[in-house]
């Protein structure tokens, strides 16, 4: 399957695409940034020991994280969670999601015992902005006992976190729209694909290369050009037979 | 510390609570509602100090009215299952001590014919391989450590609700590695219907010990993309579960 371009607008298509997703989500970190200005002004050292931000701080992010939900149509939930070191089994986690027209507070949760147990402290979604210090886009995965469904999360750590504490905002995205509009976008430099820092497809023009493949399990296509996303840390590629 | 206004809060999103809370198909009675409470408490599947949603969101998620949930909320509080703190900021909590869960498992086992089980076995192992062989396509670095975890968690489990949950964690783990949301309910609804098989067949640690070397080596297939090794290997570590089961089964379930 080739497309109708020639190489050289099919390299013009792909810059193209590559601008247009990045600006995609730049509104979620715009938001994100301004959550984690307002997480960096609560005190956390008790709340990462009792798992509860007091009233009325907890109200301040949750406007935030509202705002964001509110601003941007890809956003399905939003919100914070933090651990310290000295209270590695408690941590805190305030999040906010979209039921119907409505924001309400999503409580997750946080006991080690229960069958329902969201063990945040170890989803991809806290730990590589933890590690890198970054701001984070997650590929496509499944949010087991959060969401429970698909789910892109872009994430940042928050700065100025006391010592030993790590806090991390984050949104949910809306997979299916996302995945939808990157591969409208794509569409004119085909075969091509978005693919994650492990060369795993998050959106195609290629049918059997399905979101969440390795390019690598695929004996068929290879890649001939490609552009890296820096932000994202996701690249675009153009694919051949 | 400040109270803080309660809002609407939604305590029902996450799957595990949909499937045990699943409406009612006819109207419902409190002793039905109480039932089904009383049976994921006792396995473990509701965790002490778990906070229930409230008693509007419950009776409309269970389809029944609310003066029939406070009567199903009344028995569990009897039977010092629940305890509710009303006001502000309150609502009604899962409590402890913990009741003996091996009856409760019997109990709730014992009400399983051998088609019942060998049906949900059947579920368990198409969801089980099928999950395995798209995650030895689909799963990233990350699922590898979380799977590696689980199966530690497995093997370091100190009685047999421990490695119950930790096994249910594992399957639910490995449909996310697939990367489908519908093997990932399918599994969070396999943790509820075969929780008390799983608790009792995980008495016995040999059991434990086998399951946990089949896991262990089902991770690595999936790790080096061995797709039909995957599903072979997930296959036969619910079928070393069921054969027990069965076996269990037919001595009554009380051998441990």
């Amino acid at each position: 399957m080739t497309g109708p371009l020639g190489p050289a607008a099919r390299r013009r298509a792909l810059e193209h695409a590559a601008s247009s997703i990045v600006a995609l989500t730049a509104p979620v970190f715009e938001h994100l940034h301004r959550m984690a200005d307002t997480a960096s002004r609560l005190q956390l050292d008790e709340a990462t020991a009792t798992g509860v931000i007091p009233y009325p701080n907890v109200d301040l992010l949750e406007q935030a994280a509202v705002a964001a939900i509110r601003g941007v149509k890809l956003i399905t939930g939003a919100g914070m969670a933090a651990i310290s070191e000295q209270h590695l089994n408690v941590g805190v986690m305030n999040w906010w999601i979209l039921r119907g027209s409505d924001v309400v507070s999503k409580r997750h949760v946080l006991n080690p015992r229960s069958d329902s147990y969201y063990d945040f402290s170890h989803s991809r979604w806290f730990q590589v902005p933890a590690e890198s210090g970054r701001p984070t886009l997650i590929a496509p995965y499944v949010d087991s006992w959060g969401t429970d469904d698909l789910t892109i999360t872009a994430a940042i750590p928050s700065p100025n976190s006391a010592a030993g504490i790590t806090t991390i905002v984050a949104a949910d995205l809306d997979v299916r729209a996302y995945i939808q509009q990157v591969e409208e976008l794509i569409w004119p430099a085909r075969p091509a694909a978005l693919i994650d820092s492990e060369q795993r497809a998050v959106a195609s023009t290629v049918p059997e290369i399905e979101t969440g493949v390795r390019l690598s399990s695929t004996d068929i296509w290879a890649v001939e050009d490609r552009i890296d996303l820096v932000d994202l840390g996701w690249s675009l590629v153009l694919l051949t037979r | 510390m400040n109270a803080r206004p309660e809002r609407s809060v939604d305590l029902l999103s996450t799957l595990t609570r949909r499937v045990l809370f699943t409406p009612l198909a006819d109207q419902g009675r409190a002793g039905t509602v109480a039932e089904r409470l009383r049976t994921a408490i006792n396995l473990g599947i509701l965790a002490e100090n778990e906070l229930l949603p409230s008693e509007t969101d419950l009776a409309a998620q269970f389809n029944i009215s609310p003066v029939t949930l406070r009567d199903a909320l009344t028995e569990l509080r009897a039977a010092g299952l629940v305890t509710t703190r009303r006001g502000r900021g309150g609502g009604t909590v899962v409590s402890g001590p913990l009741p003996d869960q091996r009856r409760a498992s019997i109990e709730a086992a014992s009400s399983l014919s051998s088609v019942d089980l060998r049906d949900l076995a059947d579920w368990r192992r198409t969801i089980g391989a099928e999950s395995a062989r798209l995650a030895a396509r689909r799963a990233s670095e990350r699922d590898f450590t979380l799977l590696e975890r689980g199966v530690e968690n497995l093997e370091n489990a100190s009685d047999a609700v421990d490695a119950r949950r930790a096994d249910s964690r594992y399957y639910i783990e490995l449909a996310a590695a697939s990367q489908s949301a519908s093997l990932s309910r399918a599994s969070i609804g396999l943790q509820v219907e075969y929780a008390s098989v799983l608790t009792l067949v995980y008495a016995h640690e040999t059991t434990r010990k086998s399951v946990s070397l089949l896991l262990r080596t089902l991770t690595r297939a999936v790790r080096k993309a061995r797709v039909d090794q995957a599903g072979r290997f997930a296959a036969q570590a619910v079928d070393v579960v069921a054969a027990r089961a069965a076996l269990l089964r037919a001595q009554g379930w009380e051998i441990s």
